[in-house]
């Protein structure tokens, strides 16, 4: 049996753009790597944090990361930047200086950009999150695949695919679920396809969940 | 006196900051299209303030490859090949550092990585 490449990276060429776009030197290059790195775990850990006193879903889609000269730019693809945006100065301010801290680098500027997404559901990062919150709830796996699904059949995708795997309803065998709806042509290097795999830790169990988001072709 | 005093300079002496100097403007990146986009932006620049220019010098792309059998299958045939391809330029100005910093200034890409040699005449 074949095995499933990461669409991401099949079409890291054409269809799928990097999230970071830097250029080093292949002996400096660990080092860039290693501050990519931080900055995203920083920036999860700081909103996961933040973000458990409101409402619910975090909902950070991506993260981009850009460094020129002496320019670091992140821009952070989020479903709810107005959380963020309350305290709006205070918490960027801090996040500015606590990553710059975990940097130690102060000599390059860096610059932190909040952008809001239009389809929230159109993005497997968000549905993960938002299955991993029901599935820590106890609501069982099937509703809330089902659930995910209705929520983006409203955005424009016209398929997707879920994939659970794990300790299902805390049975002693493990197994794999999936439901498809629509299309999801994984083959075609063509078709805009988003995916995510996000690992949700309950007390009984660890769960994967793969998402495969079919939105486009070109 | 209707003539301004003249400053006293010897004979055959320049002022540092107005000698033109050969300066190499090494451009690296990992995609051609914001490289030469960069390029281009540079020389138009450079040729807006009459400076001159040597041409934008493409040396050869050097591609590092990382070779791994492949998680799946079996055989000698299953390898996946992971490379990275780094693309370099070369543009030669000559003129003083002041506009070369002008110049520099104005083009600024993600990824791609500009390093400035001063070289005396």
């Amino acid at each position: 049996m074949g095995q499933k490449i990461n669409p991401l990276g099949f079409r890291l060429g054409t269809t799928q753009s990097h999230h970071s776009l830097w250029f080093a030197q292949p002996k400096k290059y660990f080092k860039g790597l290693q501050e990519d790195k931080k900055i995203r775990d920083y920036i999860k850990n700081y909103v996961q944090k933040n973000m458990r006193l409101s409402s619910g879903v975090e909902g950070i889609a991506r993260i981009e990361i850009q460094k020129r000269l002496n320019l670091i730019q992140v821009i952070i693809y989020m479903r709810f930047p107005k959380l963020l945006i309350e305290d709006k100065q205070r918490k960027h301010e801090e996040l500015q200086m606590n990553v710059q801290k975990e940097l130690n680098c102060m000599n390059r500027k860096l610059n932190i950009a909040i952008t809001r997404i239009g389809n929230p559901y159109g993005h497997p990062n968000i549905l993960a999150e938002f299955i991993a919150r029901q599935l820590k709830n106890r609501v069982s796996f099937r509703k809330a695949m089902k659930k995910a699904i209705e929520s983006t059949e409203q955005a424009d995708t016209k398929g997707i695919q879920i994939q659970i795997a794990g300790r299902i309803d805390r049975k002693e065998i493990a197994r794999v679920e999936w439901i498809r709806e629509g299309r999801v042509p994984l083959q075609t290097i063509g078709a805009k396809i988003k995916y995510c795999s996000y690992r949700v830790r309950t007390i009984y169990e660890v769960l994967g969940i793969k998402i495969w988001i079919f939105i486009d072709e070109e | 006196m209707t003539y301004a005093p003249m400053k006293p300079t010897k004979p055959g002496y320049e002022e540092p900051h107005e000698q033109i100097r050969k300066i190499r403007i090494t451009l690296c990146s990992k995609n051609v299209k914001n490289l030469e986009k960069v390029c281009s932006d540079l020389i138009q620049a450079a040729k807006a303030k009459a400076i001159r220019v040597k041409g934008p010098v493409r040396i050869p792309t050097k591609v590092l490859r990382i070779t791994r059998k492949a998680p799946c299958g079996e055989g000698t045939n299953t390898w996946d090949i992971y490379e990275l391809r780094i693309h370099k330029r070369l543009i030669d100005l000559y003129s003083t550092p002041d506009v070369v910093k002008q110049v520099t200034s104005i083009t600024m890409e993600p990824g791609v990585q500009v390093e400035v040699t001063i070289v005396d005449v």
